[in-house]
């Protein structure tokens, strides 16, 4: 299937400063797309990009097929929700969703129609009276969703628009945000530094950082496999294991051998277990195999999951389990911290990141 | 808490207080202007509209009202458009020299208007155009064109950029979004601007006097003639006219605009 967006070797630089290394991107029609990546890593940019605030330094934008590179803004048809909504505290919720249908020169009748409809989409019914000042933060993120969608936009760009809710709104607006892109079927790209949210929402993620794409995946790829040491570092908790190869199949960890069967892409003198906390088993058998000796640190109860920070030899890891599974351990306890051969990921420790 | 009633309590009687000061001489100028006597004195020993008949037969007064309305209106047509157009140049583009223009186009606030006025006097002997009414609604100009500048530009301050960017991904052209977005933001500044430089133009002395050629003076300067010359009860008529033409003035435009809400920075309800 051919891509409906692509960025093709795009690059931006603020006088010195290099926002953007040459990106490469695509995405299919329909796909609900997020980036991820720490504060300043470049996803406003690459989104401006998108949406044509942004002045590529070199590359192409293509959509649909079309190269839309040097097509200003206003031409684009593009919905941009963004992080402080930017509503026009002049206008009416009504107004200000029929905003882009009255540029269209729509009949009024048609315009009020298609409003209401909108408003009814996003839960705002009888509210289009409203000025924005009126409605709370999740009333007025609506708003701007609804005035991007008006426009039937070819692709739904939204900037970090949970961020200034509190936290349980922002769970609420994640879910309406994902019903809402399943209703309409526009392609979302959806700028974001919490990986909860992404993770929630998304079909595919890409996760940049310093101006780099460093890894594309849905987010069980991204999770499971990470391919730089930057990704498995930021997503998630990892426990992670310097160490080499000392034989096929033999990772070695200050003298203490452990049996691995992950693939070593590439060749590199020392490498990094990352180990998932949750793929280490605490067991008090002493004959556990792949297993390394610990002494219990602490133990906390988060919710359903326990966690456990165990003393090792290899130094200390960091494991959870369900606060039901397998035998209670408490803090000074003399454990096994044991993995599967197949766990983890393992990753060149010369690599950036 | 004990205090704050007592802080309440204070904050209204230094609010009445205040007010009473400010409003004292307009309320004495307005009841003295009603007397029906030949002579100036508070309070009046008997009532009557004599003084009012006796302005409005005064074709020095009437002519001169004439004439400052004239005046005041162009000068806030074009102080205001020249204002905002500035401030949406000031406000939007970062140029070299940028804050040199601004303290410039400032500055005529600080200078004494006698200053201005005689500087005045001296360029319209130069070019040799009649001082009125070119010197003086240049002189109204430099004086009133601040306001509006000051007032837009602050309006313009508040408005967030990605409004604009947001307009633009609508579909909006600049100019579009110039017409739809932003003028209607900075309307309640800049008309505040607009009444300001109004009422400044029509109440101005001492550039209408330097200025003044015998057919073609303000009001005020008319007023300031008159009331040099003696204490003629006709001088509080005219000057209640004046109080009441301003009084007018800024309801009407505050029923429209609310501008005066603006300038007190308070937060204008919706209805
Ligand atoms: N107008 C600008 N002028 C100079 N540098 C800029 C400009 N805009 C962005 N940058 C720089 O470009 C880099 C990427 O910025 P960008 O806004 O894309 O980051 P971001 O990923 O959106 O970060 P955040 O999560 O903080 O919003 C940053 O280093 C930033 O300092
Ligand atoms: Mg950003």
């Amino acid at each position: 299937m051919n891509a409906y967006l692509e960025l093709d070797r795009v690059e931006v630089s603020y006088g010195a400063v290099q926002a953007l290394h040459p990106l490469t991107l695509s995405m299919q029609a329909g796909e609900f797309f997020c980036l991820l990546g720490p504060s300043g890593c470049g996803k406003t940019t690459t989104l401006g990009i998108v949406a044509g605030f942004t002045r590529a330094g070199g590359g192409r934008v293509l959509l649909g097929g079309q190269d839309v590179t040097m097509m200003p803004p206003q031409q684009r048809q593009m919905g941009v929700v963004f992080q402080n909504y930017a509503l026009f505290p002049h206008m009416t919720a009504a107004q200000n969703v029929g905003y882009g249908l009255k540029l269209r020169k729509r009949e009024a009748a048609d315009i009020e129609r298609r409003v209401n409809e909108l408003l009814a989409l996003v839960r705002l019914e009888g509210k289009g009276d409203r000025y924005p000042r009126q409605m709370s933060g999740g009333e007025q993120q609506r708003v701007a969703i609804a005035r991007a969608l008006a426009i039937e936009p070819r692709l739904l760009l939204l900037d970090e628009p949970l961020s200034n809710l509190d936290a349980r709104l922002r769970e609420e607006m994640r879910n309406e945000l994902k019903r809402i892109q399943r209703t309409t079927g526009v392609t979302t790209i959806f700028v974001t530094h919490d990986q909860e949210e992404a993770f929630g929402a998304a079909d595919r993620i890409a996760i940049l950082n310093h101006g780099r794409l460093e890894q594309v995946g849905t987010p069980t790829e991204i999770y499971q496999s990470p391919r730089s040491m930057f990704v498995a570092n930021f997503i998630g908790r990892s426990n992670a294991l310097n160490g080499t190869l000392s034989a096929p199949g033999v990772f070695e960890v200050q003298g203490q051998r452990f049996a691995c069967s992950r693939p070593a892409a590439g060749s590199s003198r020392s490498w990094v277990l990352f180990l998932r906390p949750e793929e280490l088993k605490i067991t008090r058998n002493p004959a556990s195999t792949n297993s390394v000796r610990g002494t219990v640190v602490e133990v906390i109860y988060i919710g359903a999951i326990v966690n456990m920070r165990v003393k090792t030899d290899i130094g200390e890891l960091l494991a959870y389990r369900l606060g039901t599974g397998g035998e209670p351990v408490a803090a000074g306890d003399a454990v096994q911290v044991g993995w599967e051969p197949g766990a983890g990921s393992l990753l060149p420790a010369d690599a950036h990141g | 808490m004990i205090g704050s009633a007592f802080w309440r309590t204070a904050r209204r009687v230094f609010a009445i207080a205040f007010a009473c000061f400010m409003l004292m001489p307009l309320t004495v100028i307005l009841v003295v202007s009603f007397t029906n006597e030949g002579y100036v004195r508070f309070p009046p020993a008997s009532f009557g509209l004599r003084w009012y008949k006796a302005a409005l037969e005064n074709s020095y007064f009437t002519g001169g009202f004439v004439f400052s309305l004239e005046v005041a209106t162009f000068v806030a047509i074009v102080s205001g458009v020249l204002g905002i157009a500035a401030a949406l140049v000031l406000a939007r583009y970062r140029f070299r020299g940028r804050e040199a223009i601004v303290s410039l186009l400032m500055m005529p606030i600080a200078l004494p208007h006698i200053v201005l006025a005689i500087a005045l006097l001296q360029v319209v002997a130069t070019i040799s155009v009649p001082s009125s009414p070119y010197g003086l609604v240049a002189g109204h100009l430099l004086i009133t064109l601040p306001y509006v500048l000051r007032l837009t530009m602050a309006s313009l301050a508040g408005i967030d950029r990605q409004i604009e960017t947001a307009s633009a991904s609508l579909g909006a052209s600049p100019w579009q979004t110039l017409r739809l977005v932003i003028l209607p933001m900075i309307a309640p500044g800049a008309v505040a601007g607009i009444l300001f430089a109004f009422l400044i133009s029509f109440d101005e002395v001492t550039i209408s006097l330097f200025t003044a050629l015998p057919d073609r003076t303000t009001l005020p300067a008319e007023i300031f003639g008159f009331a040099s010359h003696g204490s003629d009860p006709i001088v509080t008529a005219v000057s209640g006219v004046m109080i009441l033409f301003a009084a007018i003035l800024v309801i009407v435009v505050e029923r429209f605009f609310g501008v005066l809400r603006l300038i007190a920075n308070e937060d204008r309800p919706i209805e």
